[in-house]
């Protein structure tokens, strides 16, 4: 069982990402809706994983996570985006992110995805 | 494929139809996912146009819709513009409510209890409500937005596998536009000069209700004839 953190500007994504990883065991230990958000939770709940959205108002994922891994660069992040561009892919990869999850396909490997992250 | 507006060769209007058949597939799948419900499609067109008007949006209709907008960038610039029907908006509203009744029981966050000021303009500007009932027209048009964001995604993403063109949307943004002057003020202020319009209508059928969807995806003249280019030199199209 992993302790999560789940940032997503939307309340649907949050929700949803947030009733797979309870269904599958894990537990949330934060809901955060945007980068400031996030960092300040990360920082103060210290979360096992976090399922990081790139596309954000504000500070977008990849800001977030070079902010992330700053802190603890051992931090276990998986980014999750509605963009299929491999060039995002690549930046977030180089960046620190374990892995770069296409939205459509996080509905279905999400916890296959975390197991593999969490060394499970 | 409707392509009479544009001189499009078979190759090319092949081509399209094979784009058509992959944003569609795709669309369906993540639908599926996203939901877990029960969707088909039941029917899906492209026409390449070198407006949008009245003609080639007919059955969208003069009524209110739901428009979820974002510029495309990267090896295709322009814009892409997901439509949906105040109707078609209520019918998934109706198909959904369980689903969002379940998922949102157990928020425990913020969510969509935001102050005002840190509402976006669709949440502060909100006139069509679903039956009068302000929390559950937030919670639809959330995730409107976010099924937005992720359709325009596999839109995208077809892009690059048809054509090769790397290409990423920017923030979407979800609107309310009661009478189609929003969606008109997108198309005209869009900073691309000339653009070409495909626009694509999908019908799924959501647990046995009807559900129009609509997409204008309006690339750049440079950028569309970098497709034609494309399309031409790739013998995989074939001509047939």
């Amino acid at each position: 069982m992993a302790k999560i953190l789940i940032v997503d500007d939307s309340a649907f994504a949050r929700s949803s990402i947030s009733m797979i990883v309870e269904n599958g065991g894990h537990e949330v230990v934060g809901r955060a809706q945007d980068g400031d958000q996030a960092l300040l939770m990360y920082k103060s709940l210290h979360p096992e994983l976090v399922t990081l959205d790139y596309l954000m108002d504000g500070k977008d994922g990849e800001e977030v996570l070079r902010e992330i891994i700053q802190h603890d660069p051992e931090a276990k992040v998986i980014m999750l985006t509605g963009s299929g561009d491999h060039a995002i892919e690549e930046t977030a990869l180089q960046t620190g992110a374990k892995v770069f999850l296409e939205k459509p396909n996080m509905y279905m490997n999400l916890l296959k995805v975390i197991d593999q992250v969490m060394g499970i | 494929m409707n392509a009479q507006q544009i001189s499009l060769t078979k190759k090319q209007i092949n081509s399209f139809d094979r784009f058509l058949v992959d944003g569609t597939g795709n669309t369906l799948n993540a639908l599926t996912g996203m939901f877990g419900l029960n969707i088909d499609s039941s029917n899906s067109t492209i026409e390449i146009a070198s407006a949008v008007h009245s003609e080639n949006l007919n059955r969208l209709g003069s009524g209110a819709l739901y428009v979820v907008s974002s510029a495309l960038l990267g090896d295709m610039q322009g814009s892409i513009v997901l439509l949906m029907r105040k109707c078609d908006f209520e019918c998934l509203g109706d198909v959904m409510k369980p689903i969002l009744n379940l998922l949102f029981l157990s928020s425990t966050d913020t969510d969509l209890a935001t102050l005002d000021n840190q509402k976006p303009d669709w949440m502060r500007n909100s006139s069509l409500n679903h039956s009068s009932d302000p929390v559950f027209h937030e919670q639809m048009m959330d995730t409107l937005s976010e099924m937005g964001n992720v359709i325009i995604g596999l839109y995208t993403k077809a892009i690059y596998k048809n054509y090769k063109l790397n290409t990423h949307h920017s923030l979407p943004k979800t609107l309310e536009d009661p009478d189609q002057q929003a969606f008109s003020q997108i198309l005209s202020s869009s900073e691309v000069s000339e653009p070409l319009h495909m626009i694509i209508e999908n019908e799924f059928i959501v647990m046995a209700k009807p559900i129009k969807l609509w997409c204008v995806i309006s690339p750049t003249l440079e950028s569309f004839q970098n497709m034609l280019n494309i399309i031409d030199s790739d013998p995989g199209y074939g001509s047939c």
